[in-house]
Parts: structure tokens; C-alpha cells; sequence
């Protein structure tokens, strides 16, 4: 089949469009974050100076001032241009911790009397965007590595095996907290890092196997005979057929920044970042916190991966035989 | 098939250097406890350099260069004459062969300072007299002493000494060792190794006095020598002086770079031993594992923690994998009907609670037991496997042989078992096994929501207090665990699908 008749199958498939739809609303509130709930106003004429977007350019001015400080504090001519909710993800309220829904907090306060709601928002981001870019490089990389050990055999074989196995002797939940310890500042990348260290070799040995079998296929020995390399058929040839697996990997790969996370915090390896992320929210149900402040990021969560998942399906549907 | 197993097993081993070699890199890299500014800003300067000597910190990490032994902290000493003489007296015997025959290289005033500084050395040989306190006749009394008793200073003489001693402890046999000093120390630590560790089936010593004998009398040689006050005392059970001995082992191991001498071959591999990996590798093998915080043996804890950590982790990856295949069974039947829609969106949900999550709200309710802490585990093991299978019966729905299958008139139920999932077995086990990491990981969150005392709570700690023997430990549990189910893995896949069993088995190239 064509490319172009691929795309067009991809893009009539309903399940396909149907998530491609969750997906691209939850990227909304990842992207517009600081549209719909900030401490910083959008646009603002402060004191004779405008500034935009101030919570992104991270305005020196602004740095310590609450909203309801600034709103008071505008003078005549000043004006600002609001978010939808005025509560940031990290500032602490003055609404006591754990506190139920208001109309000021729409999911109520956490622990530390900090707006869920605004970390919920805040938090897409971090987790979608680290949860994509594990799931891309660790598919890159395991593809590469999964072919190369499936068409050469013999030492390369060896070689990627028994890295995978290095690899995979670690629980990822230890990984993250020995390289958390190296770290002065715990930055959320070593998170990205490690997860995708170890994920590789899961989508390797998933190719791995996936490449032998179709190696040993009618098709593939055809391609053989007629002169065709088995780097070529496991790239050209193979992909079309790996498809439906390694779309599911990748699926799980984006969940498994946010559930790992959630585990490192929980059992209180290495320092948590003050990031808001889903996983950290999730992470805080060692603070006490009940179903209102874990159910929102288990839902987001879930819809995401439902979102991929039909994402998956669609992918497979299409490269089907 | 056999080769193919023992080939696998013998393959442990580089893993498993690789496995110590990647955590050893990392932890060296992540700053020590005793590099705390807290801690060292409670202790004298000297108190720190010991803590972190008995760290290995003072060594490079994989390769020393210099590696420093006797000779160098004589030219040390020597070069920082006045400063520090104590240093000399620490050294003790073992640098009289380098010290002694260069005395007369030196001026005057230092000659005669050196000789003064080893006074208390001539005290603990047992041969001080008053001519060598005094500053005037000292250089002479090392001369004689050199010339007169230089050529009991090899190390043939120091292990007959204490192999002498270690056999019947007589005052004159102690003498004589005790006048060698710390350069019999090791030889001394060599007799207490070959006495603590018998070679099996060796006739050795019938009861526990007559086994703690000889090691008392070696550990007080040595405690004479190094001014250590570490004894076994008389009263002393075999476990008791063997904690002792092995407490030696460990000072040995720190400290033998002040007493020994590398010469030629043994100055090269010096090179790879002085270093942190090396020490810290020899401490974890040759202690047996180790004695990690606490004292207790490392291979006891694994023993006594591991069980219900395992339990739970195989049992829950068993439940895990069952469900997933009886439900995508149950899903394939239906494909076209709601509920294959319905389990794949209740799998996905169950997926998106955390484990920790799931946990503790149940602990909460008061509910906590093995089993439910099996199942709680198992929901979040579920969906991968799941996915997969899903995945792999939707590819295979399409081939011939199922079209086949369909128009003989077989049962839908039957081409699922029999044949779709025969199918997707090998990506099933090849996932299972890479899925054991993930299930300990699981294990521990479970373990410590659940209150159940496993490998999680210890490992925790570990990380947390840098201990990296236990750390090691439990690699090697995992890594051997791992690579055991690997290979059951791939005898698996090849009984299920003999067209595999080549590729499978021999990794090669020709698969037809």
C-alpha cells in the first residue's frame, strides 16, 4: 500500500479520532496552562511598564507578590488581563491545608494548602511533555538496538542481550533514587534519563523477538534470496508489523514517568522536586491525602492513556495485513 | 539445550561485573556521608582523614597510578621530618628495611631525630635499652641493631614466625615475632585467614578452644604491634573471635598500604587493587558479602528478608499474567461486541492508579494481609501484558492458518488457546522477564504501604545511608533471579514454538 493510503486509513479510523480529540485537549491545558489558572495575570500594565505572560518570562517584579497583592497594588491607568482562576501551582494559599472545594479552589487545597486545581494544570505539562519524550527516545533507541541484535545474531546479539540484562537488573524506582543522590538539585530530566534507560531495553527485546520471528517468515526469506539486507528488511520491511506492539510500549512508556515518580516519592527515595506534577501529586498520598486530591491526576492519567491507547489502536488497524 | 543453559549461567558473571561496576560508578559518584560539612565539622582532622581512609575515599576510583605503599610513607615521612613522627612510630617495623640502610644518606641532626622518633618502636620490639632514648648514641643503636638483626627482616621469616606461633604459644615464639613488628602483620593476617577458613575435609582442630587458641594468640600479636586494642578475650566463643578476626580483615583492608611493599609485578597490580572499586569489591566477596550497618552478614539478612518479597512479586506476576490472558481471550471472542471496549478501558483505569495509591487507601481501611497486598501489586502488573496480547491476537486474527482454523468449524475458544495465543507466547515470555525488575520495584512500594518487613524497607535504608554492600547484594539476588527465568524463558519459547527453538536458543543468524 501506498504512504498516502496509509495516512488516509489512519485518519478515517473513528477510534483514532476519538483519541487523537483526548489528546489534543489535554495538550490544551498543557500548552495554555498559565492561560486558565495562574497567580500572574496574561497581559499587565504595571507602574508605567506592560508585561506579558509574566509566570513563563518569570518577571523579577512579580517574583514575591500574590494576586491579590498585585491587583491592589495597580495604580490608576495600570490594568491587567486575568486567567480564569487566579491561584498559582506553587504558592502556598491562605486557605488552611487540606481543605474542601471552594469557588476560589475549585479541587481544594493540598497538604501544604497549595490549589490542586492549579497543579492539576500545571502538572499536564511536566507529565506530558517528560512522559512523550521518554516514550520517544526509549522507542528510538530500543528499535535500533532490538534490530540490530535480531538480524546480526551471534555476538551483537549477545552484546545487546546482555546489556538489556544490566539494564534490567534494577528496579527503575532505584535507579532514579542512586541518580537523585549525585544530584545537589534534584532536577526532574534525571527522572527522563533513567526511565528511559531502563525502558530501551524493553522495547529491544520486545523488536528483538518481533525481528526473528518475521525473519523467519516466507516473505522475509524472499526478501532474502533476492539480495535484500537484513538491516533493510528489519527497518523496511519489519516496521510495518511492529507497529501495533511498539505503539502499546510507547503507550505505557508516557505513564510511566507519572507512576514512577509517584513511587519515588512514596517511598521517599531521593529528594522530590516542588514541580508540580501529576506523579508528585499522586506521590503525596504519604501526606495524608485522601481520594479528592489523588482522584483528579488518576483521572487525567487515565484519560491520557485511553487518549494513546486508541492512538495505538488506530496505528495498528492501519498497518493491519 | 544444556550447553544452551550452562552458556547462559556462565554469563552471570560478566553481568554481574557489570552490574557492580555501573552501581559502584554511580554511588562513588553521590557524596559520602563522612564528606557531610555536619559531620566532619564534629571531628578532628586526624578522626576525618581515618574516616574517610576506612571509606576508601583517599583512593582514586578505578585505576591509581602511584599506588602508595611502605617505601613512599618513608619518603613521606622523611621528606615531612618534624611535622609528624608519630607517623614513623605508626609504620613501625615494616619500614626498617627501607628506613635503616638510608640513615647515614641523612644529615646529621636528622639521622639523630629519626633514631630518637623510633624509640617507642624499640619499646614495642621489646629491645629498648638506654642507649636508644638518647639522642647521642641512637643512630648507633639502629646500626647495630640493622647489621645484628637486618636479615631476620623477610617475609619467609615473618610467616615461619607466626605459623610458629599460631601452632604452640610459647613467650620466646611471641618474642620473636613481636621483634619484627608490624612487618609481620601480614603474614600474620594470612595465618589468621588460612585458621579462620579451614579448607574443608582438612584435618583441622576438634574442638572450639582449640580453633580460638591460636587465632587469640595472633590477634594479640597483632593488637601489640599496631597498638589497636581489639582482642579476643578469654572468655570468648568461636563466633565471637571469628567477628574479631573478621574485624581485623577489614582493618587489613584499609590500612595494609602502611605496611606492605609492591615491588615488579605486585607494584602493577597494586595499580588495580588500590582503588576504590577494588577494595570495595574485595571487601563484599572475600567478608562473604560483607558485614553491611548493623554487623549483620549480608547473605543472613537477604535470607531472612527475601522470602516475602519474593512471595509476593512472583505470585502477584502469575495472577497478573493469568488475568491478562484469560481476559484477552474472553476479549477476542467478542471483538465485535462492547465488552472487549469495556475491559480495555476498566485495564487502562486500573493502570492509571498508582500502586502506592491503591495501597495505602486500602491499608487505610484497615484492610492488610499478603494476599491483598499480591493482588493490589497485580492490578498494576496487569495492563502491560494485557496490551500486548491484545495486540498480538488483533495481528493474527487476519492470517490464513486462523481463517483456516475458523472455516474448519473450530471453536472460537479453541483457535484462541490453541492457536492465537500459541502464538503470542514468545513476546509474552520475553516481556515476563523483563517485567521482573518492575515487579520487585512494585514489591517494595506494596511492602511499605502494607507495613511487611522485606527487601524494600532495607533497601530504602540503604539508599539512604550509602550502603553499598547490601545494594550489591541485592543485584546479585536480582541478576541471578533474572537471568535464571531468562534462560527458563527461552526453553520455554522453544518448547512452545520449535520453529523458534534455533533463534531462540542459539542466537544465530540462519533461522530457516
Amino acid at each position: 500500500m501506498k504512504r498516502r493510503e496509509l495516512l488516509i486509513k489512519l485518519l478515517k479510523n473513528r477510534r483514532g479520532q476519538v483519541g487523537a480529540l483526548v489528546i489534543s485537549l489535554i495538550a490544551f491545558f498543557a500548552i495554555f496552562s498559565e492561560w486558565i489558572v495562574s497567580d500572574l495575570p496574561i497581559y499587565v500594565r504595571y507602574q508605567g511598564s506592560a508585561y506579558v505572560l509574566p509566570a513563563i518570562t518569570h518577571t523579577p517584579v512579580f517574583a514575591d507578590l500574590r494576586a491579590d497583592q498585585i491587583a491592589a497594588s495597580l495604580g490608576p491607568g495600570d490594568f491587567a488581563v486575568w486567567p480564569l482562576f487566579r491561584v498559582g501551582p506553587q504558592a502556598v494559599t491562605l486557605t488552611p491545608p487540606l481543605s474542601g472545594p471552594s469557588s476560589d479552589h475549585l479541587l481544594g487545597t493540598d497538604a501544604f494548602g497549595r490549589d490542586v486545581f492549579a497543579r492539576l494544570i500545571h502538572g499536564t505539562r511536566t507529565s506530558l511533555s517528560l512522559g512523550a519524550l521518554v516514550a520517544i527516545l526509549s522507542v528510538l533507541g530500543g528499535y535500533v538496538l532490538g534490530a540490530i541484535a535480531g538480524t546480526h545474531g551471534g555476538m551483537w546479539d549477545g552484546f545487546v542481550e546482555r546489556l538489556a540484562e544490566i539494564v534490567g537488573v534494577f528496579p527503575a524506582v532505584l535507579a532514579v533514587a542512586l541518580v537523585r543522590a549525585l544530584e545537589r538539585r534534584p532536577s526532574i530530566l534525571s527522572l527522563v534519563v533513567v526511565i528511559t534507560a531502563v525502558k530501551w531495553a524493553e522495547v529491544a527485546r520486545l523488536v528483538r523477538v518481533l525481528v526473528l520471528r518475521s525473519l523467519a517468515e516466507d516473505w522475509a526469506l524472499a526478501a532474502r534470496a533476492t539480495g535484500v539486507s537484513p538491516m533493510r528488511i528489519a527497518f523496511v520491511h519489519v516496521s510495518p508489523h511492529l507497529m501495533a506492539s511498539i505503539a502499546v510500549s510507547a503507550v505505557f512508556a508516557v505513564a510511566s514517568v507519572v507512576l514512577t515518580e509517584t513511587s519515588l516519592s512514596f517511598l521517599d527515595l531521593g529528594v522530590p522536586s516542588t514541580f508540580a506534577s501529576w506523579g508528585e501529586m499522586l506521590g503525596e498520598v504519604r501526606w495524608g491525602a485522601g481520594p479528592r486530591i489523588l482522584l483528579p491526576p488518576i483521572a487525567a492519567l487515565g484519560l491520557t492513556l485511553g487518549g494513546l491507547y486508541l492512538i495505538a489502536d488506530a496505528i495498528r488497524k492501519t498497518f493491519e495485513v | 539445550m544444556l550447553r544452551h543453559a550452562l552458556r547462559r549461567l556462565l554469563w552471570i558473571v560478566p553481568i554481574l561485573i557489570g552490574v557492580t561496576l555501573a552501581s559502584f560508578a554511580l554511588l562513588s559518584y553521590v557524596p559520602d556521608p563522612a564528606d557531610d560539612p555536619a559531620v566532619v565539622a564534629t571531628l578532628r582532622s586526624d578522626e576525618v582523614t581515618e574516616l574517610r581512609r576506612s571509606r576508601f575515599l583517599d583512593l582514586p576510583r578505578f585505576f591509581n597510578e602511584h599506588p602508595s605503599d611502605v617505601v613512599g610513607r618513608v619518603d613521606d615521612a622523611l621528606a615531612h621530618l618534624g611535622a609528624d613522627d608519630q607517623a614513623l612510630v605508626r609504620l613501625g617495623g615494616a619500614a626498617l628495611p627501607y628506613l635503616l640502610p638510608r640513615l647515614d644518606a641523612l644529615d646529621p641532626a636528622a639521622r639523630a631525630r629519626v633514631a630518637v622518633a623510633l624509640l617507642p618502636v624499640a619499646e614495642r620490639m621489646g629491645i629498648a635499652s638506654a642507649q636508644a632514648g638518647d639522642p647521642a648514641l641512637a643512630v648507633a643503636f639502629w646500626n647495630r641493631f640493622w647489621a645484628d638483626r637486618g636479615i631476620d627482616f623477610r617475609s619467609a621469616n615473618a610467616r615461619r614466625g607466626a605459623r610458629r606461633l599460631s601452632v604452640h604459644g610459647t613467650s620466646s615464639r611471641e618474642a620473636d615475632l613481636i621483634e619484627l613488628d608490624t612487618f609481620a602483620l601480614e603474614q600474620i593476617m594470612v595465618a589468621l585467614d588460612e585458621l579462620s577458613a579451614p579448607v574443608v575435609g582438612a584435618p583441622g582442630p576438634a574442638s572450639a578452644d582449640e580453633r580460638i587458641e591460636p587465632l587469640r594468640r595472633l590477634v594479640a600479636a597483632a593488637a601489640h604491634v599496631t597498638e589497636r586494642d581489639d582482642k579476643i578475650a578469654d572468655d570468648a566463643t568461636l563466633p565471637d573471635a571469628l567477628a574479631c578476626v573478621r574485624r581485623w580483615r577489614e582493618w587489613w583492608l584499609v590500612h595494609q598500604t602502611d605496611y606492605v611493599a609492591y615491588g615488579g609485578g605486585s607494584r602493577f597490580l597494586a595499580m588495580l587493587t588500590n582503588t576504590q572499586y577494588a577494595r570495595w569489591a574485595d571487601k563484599v566477596v572475600l567478608l562473604g558479602f560483607g558485614t553491611s550497618e548493623g554487623a549483620v552478614p549480608i547473605w543472613q539478612k537477604l535470607r531472612d528478608r527475601a522470602p516475602p518479597t519474593l512471595t509476593i512479586m512472583l505470585s502477584a506476576l502469575v495472577l497478573a499474567y493469568s488475568l491478562a490472558i484469560v481476559l484477552s481471550v474472553v476479549g477476542s471472542l467478542r471483538s465485535r461486541l462492547a465488552i472487549d471496549a469495556w475491559i480495555l478501558s476498566a485495564s487502562l483505569l486500573l493502570y492509571s492508579i498508582p500502586t502506592a495509591c491503591l495501597a495505602v487507601l486500602l491499608a487505610r481501611r484497615g484492610h492488610s494481609d499478603t494476599v491483598l497486598a499480591v493482588v493490589v501489586l497485580a492490578v498494576g502488573l496487569l495492563v502491560s501484558p494485557f496490551g500486548q496480547i491484545r495486540a498480538l491476537f488483533a495481528e493474527v486474527e487476519s492470517r490464513d492458518y486462523i481463517r483456516h482454523a475458523h472455516a474448519l468449524g473450530m471453536s472460537p475458544i479453541r483457535i484462541a488457546v490453541r492457536h492465537a495465543l500459541r502464538n503470542a507466547a514468545l513476546p509474552l515470555v520475553a516481556l515476563a522477564s523483563v517485567e521482573l525488575p518492575t515487579a520487585l520495584g512494585g514489591a517494595f512500594v506494596v511492602e511499605k504501604a502494607f507495613g511487611i518487613s522485606g527487601l524494600g524497607e532495607e533497601t530504602v535504608r540503604a539508599v539512604q545511608t550509602h550502603d553499598v554492600a547490601w545494594l550489591v547484594g541485592l543485584a546479585f539476588v536480582t541478576a541471578l533471579t533474572v537471568t535464571i527465568t531468562s534462560i527458563l524463558a527461552d526453553l520455554a519459547v522453544a518448547a512452545i514454538d520449535p520453529r523458534l527453538s534455533n533463534a531462540a536458543l542459539y542466537h544465530r543468524r540462519n533461522i530457516a
